[in-house]
């Protein structure tokens, strides 16, 4: 907060001192727009690591396009000299894989499962960032300290849990599951942000006479959009792509069944169908890519600069 | 600091609000969208499976006649729940040979095919929510679940009779556990060395000493001579394990590899030490092995047997299950079975055991005892289903009733007439040791093959193991 | 199927969170005819119900059978004391321990770096969506598909082959001796750490890039103009305001590291000395069926964390005095 309420005497210093400023004062003008050239070495940097980041997914995609033969025998930048392509990994992946449903299972299983998660997980974080109240500090506690807790230990006693609930081989129930699994790492990734949230804006609003949750939900939610989105598609990711849970809790039924789990029935235990497994993966990334794309416009700077600052 | 409540800021954050609400619920409905079209279009997949694996419609349709025979002409309907290991191909070969008995019954089979199939059954076990119906290549799974009383004994089920007419005693006798056969050995693999027919020149017959001869004059021109991947994963080094069990079968006999397979013998013996170093002078040697040890153990079990294919030739040998045909018929569409692809048994060191042959495969054991499940069974045992299995050309059939004419090549019909006919057949220890032993035994092959003067440690690390299993 | 379909993801999107509003609001009725001193506490309970709940019934009650079955035998039957713990320390573990250490050093500090410059730079750039987007796009795959798209990155043919991985065949190129990244000892662990560095630089650069959307623009105009280089406000200004976020991100990588599992689980399974403690513990619980044992590697785990949550609980502290 410190920081915040610093802002106006930072920003009327150079005014004030203008004196000892004078001389300097040209340069921090050139360097607040400096030339093309001097940025180039910063566009290098950023197209080079994006290359880096990129080269193991093009190997995939031109993987995903060549015959199992040819893959055996040479490097799949050797897709370029001597051009074959096939598409014949997607069309079995799409017959074999039974890819199309699965898709429609997953997005049941992300898109609810991300909603849930950022409205359990703000309410979750303003709560303890915000209310003043006894055992505040022991849920805390054992929150961060559930960060911890690996997925594999819980498996069989949940399952047991969710057989007796009758949960199992129903997909609301990898929703809980899922929720469950990330509140504590929601409510820590949003806890900081409600902690440094301005008092003075609840205040005011508060002397409106808006309600507590009237204030969270038009005041202090709207400014956290950033940091939400982020958490969204974090949970949004790891839901999408998630294994064990739903092999584990919904069985492999092809009604039920995610692109994770058919795409690791693609893969035979005598080895082989890499391709068209390869071929599956890509199909499978295409929406969590535009979640992604989709998400990031919402990513703008000057929300909070906007609301709180402006 | 009265800037915060300006007008302005309001209005931004109303804005901010209705664009995070007009988000949602755009999102929902793209992806909706994108579910509804995925959903439609995969609903006719499913019946094409059977004409994919160009089963032959006699076979189909005698098993069409054999699974309504079973529920007595009636469509009982209901689901059948299915663990297993398949993945891929495999999987839509194997869910081919049932779909004469899903048409015929109307009982649907659930397949779950994953490499984590013991998680999947272990945990459903431990939460009492096993499935119907467990498809494991671990003879050790079945026997241990028997002993727990989690198992449904097949007798019940199919009836002991038909179970002993259709296989033989030394399949039935593995998965007996007090008196009560548990298990269905569904689908067999057997191991033979593969070669390039065309140009391959060496010995076909004779003992491995022979081979290995021929295999060091061929090296000594500069050419490999054999293809290895250890490269699996999770799984790393299995086919290595694969080949030293063999290996140790036919130079020490059935009497210490099923020592090995019941827990009385010890990794760290003598014979099994012969039997790592035998492979080993193929996987450690970087004239002997394409790629020598690092690119044996870099490489992919299942694209490597494509280096018999490839110009220039990296190998012209590949030791291998009997699934080996028809993944390298499906990698090469070119490739032709004898004129191309061909196979001779695995040559015995020691000639006692010429015709003793090692083998792995599937065991189908049950958790329900549930009408459909029954029915399920009792068209899994029927030699009909078993043809088809047969048909598929990627498994040798347990039940002895298949005909030879049921293989869909000469190469398939080969190998269930050259392995398994008049052979003293033995489990090999892979399907009956304890998985953790099992996964030891992965590790050691890998970092032996890595580091060859390490085998002692590695033998041992498999004894420890075992004693913590005990 | 259809109508069923959309209806649960109505119940989902919709229903589910409305539930949970109505929650929040009809609470706040009830709070509101508390006398004044009491509604806080009250109301803070109504809130934490569903997190609680939903949080508690996923993670606190395993981990609090995982404790009792810790001193527990291999079948959670009779207690055992200490014994289980004895074989946490004993030479067959101590090994994938250390090794773990080396996830928990190299990674988060890695990843934090280069996700805070990355984050720092992208700011800069009109094209910083996509910056962003690229690096997220590990995120979006499977581990099964990760998995084949790091071994063919890795793939190895000795020198004189045709190479058929990525590396190997630049290492080719530059005339260099090829390198067996899935199976020399040497450098599988950090072949495999390279791994989760591709994966997990995106999420920390999504939340410090979240972060650096809200450091205050003035104060670092404010910075420039008072001579700060670019460097320098970024360092003074920028940083002391994410501070808590760079907490969150590296807290969050250590706890990734520690409870490492995929990678190591599907690329080599701990052979090739890359074994890690999620991967003994999954083992432990379903292969050997040892729950004695993968429960008291999961302890260790916890009390690895304690002092990741004193840090942590001590910069919340922090943050209150200075709002």
């Amino acid at each position: 907060m410190t920081e915040t309420l610093r802002t106006p005497t930072a920003a009327v210093r150079p005014a004030a001192g203008t004196s000892a400023a004078g001389p300097t004062r040209v340069v921090p003008a050139r360097r607040r727009r400096p030339g093309a050239a001097r940025r180039i070495p910063l566009h290098v940097f950023l197209i080079a690591i994006c290359a880096i980041w990129v080269v193991p997914l093009v190997g995939l995609i031109v993987y995903s396009l060549r015959t199992i033969a040819d893959s055996a025998v040479s490097g799949w930048w050797h897709a370029f000299t001597a051009p074959l392509f096939t598409i014949t990994n997607y069309t079995s992946a799409w017959t074999t894989g039974g890819i199309g449903q699965a898709l429609g299972n997953s997005i049941l299983i992300a898109v609810p499962t991300t909603v849930i998660t950022i409205t359990v997980c703000a309410i979750g974080a303003y709560t303890l960032a915000r209310m003043k109240f006894r055992g505040r500090i022991v849920v805390l506690t054992i929150a961060v300290a559930l960060l911890v807790v690996p997925p594999q230990l819980t498996l069989v006693p949940l399952l047991r849990v969710f057989n007796v609930l009758h949960l199992t081989g129903h997909i609301p129930g990898v929703w809980v599951y899922q929720v469950g699994f990330v509140v504590p790492f929601g409510i820590y990734l949003l806890f900081g942000f409600f902690r440094a949230f301005p008092d003075e804006l609840i205040e005011a609003a508060s002397l409106d006479g808006a309600s507590v949750p009237r204030i969270f939900f038009s005041i202090v939610l709207p400014t956290a959009t950033p940091i939400l989105i982020a958490l969204a598609i974090i949970q949004f990711m790891w839901s999408w792509n998630d294994l064990l849970i739903p092999l584990l809790f919904l069985g492999g039924g092809a009604s039920v069944a995610p692109t994770t789990v058919q795409i690791a029935g693609l893969v035979q235990s005598t080895g082989g169908g890499l391709n068209l497994l390869t071929a599956a993966a890509i199909v499978s990334m295409i929406i969590p890519v535009i979640v992604t794309v989709v998400l990031q416009r919402y990513f703008v700077r000057g929300i909070l600069g906007g609301a709180v600052k402006g | 600091m009265n800037s915060f409540t300006r007008p302005v800021g309001r209005l931004a954050r109303r804005r901010t609000l209705l664009g995070a609400t007009a988000l949602v619920g755009a999102l929902s409905v793209a992806l909706v969208g994108c579910a509804d079209a995925g959903a439609s279009s995969t609903s006719g997949s499913s019946s094409s499976s059977a004409s994919v694996a160009g089963l032959s419609s006699t076979l189909t349709a005698a098993a069409s006649k054999r699974a309504s025979t079973i529920t007595g002409g009636k469509k009982i309907g209901g689901t059948v729940t299915m663990v297993g290991t398949l993945g891929g191909t495999e999987k839509e070969r194997f869910l081919a040979t049932l779909k004469p008995f899903e048409d015929a019954t109307g009982i649907t089979v659930d397949y779950t095919g994953t490499e984590d199939y013991t998680t999947v059954i272990q945990s459903g076990v431990q939460a009492g929510n096993p499935p119907d119906v467990m498809a494991v290549s671990s003879l050790n799974m079945v026997q241990q679940y028997a002993k727990e009383g989690k198992l449904v004994d097949i007798g019940s089920l199919v009836g002991d009779s038909t179970m002993s007419k259709n296989f033989t005693s030394g399949l039935l006798d593995s998965t007996t556990v007090n008196g009560k056969n548990y298990g269905i050995w569904t689908m067999l693999d057997n191991y033979a060395v593969y070669y390039n027919a065309k140009t391959y020149k060496g010995p076909k017959t004779g003992s491995w000493a022979d081979l290995m001869a021929y295999s060091k004059k061929e090296a000594a021109t500069g050419t490999t001579p054999w293809c290895l991947g250890l490269s699996s994963g999770s799984t790393t080094g299995w086919p290595g394990a694969y080949m030293i069990l063999n290996q140790l079968l036919k130079q020490s006999g059935p009497t210490v590899t099923n020592a090995l397979s019941n827990g009385t013998g010890t990794w760290d013996s003598p014979e099994v030490k012969k039997a790592f170093q035998a492979f080993g002078a193929i996987a450690t040697d970087s004239t002997m092995v394409a790629g020598g040890a690092s690119g044996a153990l870099s490489a992919d079990m299942a694209t490597s047997g494509s280096g018999m294919y490839t110009t220039p030739q990296k190998c012209s040998l590949f030791e291998w299950g009997s699934y080996a045909t028809s993944i390298l018929l499906s990698a090469d569409t070119s490739l032709k079975p004898v004129t191309d692809v061909d196979f001779f048994s695995i040559p015995a060191s020691d000639a006692k055991y010429a015709d003793t042959e090692g083998y792995t495969g599937t065991i189908t054991a049950a958790f329900s005892k549930s009408a459909a499940t029954k029915a399920f069974l009792q068209y899994e045992a029927s030699s009909e289903a078993q043809s088809l299995i047969a048909a598929t050309g990627n498994w040798t059939a347990a039940n002895t009733a298949v005909a030879a004419s049921s293989y869909p090549n000469e190469i398939s019909k080969r190998v269930a007439t050259q392995l398994l006919e008049n052979k003293d057949l033995v489990a090999l220890p892979v399907t009956s040791i304890d998985p953790a032993v099992k996964a030891a035994l992965y590790t050691a092959v890998a970092n032996y093959v890595q580091n060859p003067s390490t085998l002692d440690a590695d033998l041992k690390a498999i004894d420890t193991a075992q004693a913590a299993v005990k | 199927m259809s109508s069923s379909y959309f209806l649960t993801l109505a119940i989902g999107v919709v229903a589910i969170p409305a539930v949970i509003l109505a929650w929040l609001f009809f609470g706040e009725r009830v709070v509101r005819l508390l006398p004044n001193r009491r509604q806080e506490p009250v109301r803070a309970w109504v809130w934490l119900a569903f997190p609680v709940v939903l949080g508690g019934g996923v993670l606190l009650y395993p981990l609090v059978q995982t404790v009792v079955n810790s001193f527990q035998d291999k079948s959670s039957q009779g207690f055992v004391g200490l014994a289980n713990f004895a074989w946490v320390f004993s030479p067959t573990v101590v090994p994938v321990l250390l090794n773990n250490l080396i996830w928990v050093v190299v990674l988060p500090a890695v990843t934090l770096l280069l996700g805070l410059v990355i984050a720092g730079l992208a700011d800069r750039v009109r094209y910083e969506a996509v910056v962003r987007t690229v690096m997220i796009l590990p995120m979006a795959i499977s581990f099964s598909a990760a998995a084949v798209i790091w071994r063919l990155m890795y793939a190895y043919q000795p020198k004189g082959f045709a190479q058929t991985g990525t590396i190997d065949g630049i290492v080719n190129l530059l005339g260099g001796t090829p390198l067996a990244f899935l199976s020399d000892p040497k450098i599988t662990t950090w072949a495999l750490i390279a791994i989760g560095v591709w994966m997990s630089v995106g999420t920390g650069m999504l939340m410090l890039s979240a972060a650096l959307k809200n450091v205050d623009a003035s104060t670092l105009e404010a910075a420039r103009l008072d001579g700060a280089s670019e460097l320098g406000a970024f360092w003074h200004v920028a940083i002391p305001q994410i501070l808590p976020t760079i907490t969150v991100v590296y807290t969050t990588q250590i706890i990734f590291s520690l409870k490492v599992f995929d990678i190591v689980y599907t690329m080599t399974n701990g052979a090739f000395n890359t074994d890690v403690i999620a991967n003994r513990m999954y083992a432990e619980l379903f292969r050997t069926q040892q729950f004695g044992h993968a429960s008291a590697i999961a302890v260790l785990l916890l009390v690895a964390a304690i002092p990741i949550v004193i840090v942590n609980l001590r910069q919340f502290r922090e943050e209150r005095v200075v709002a």
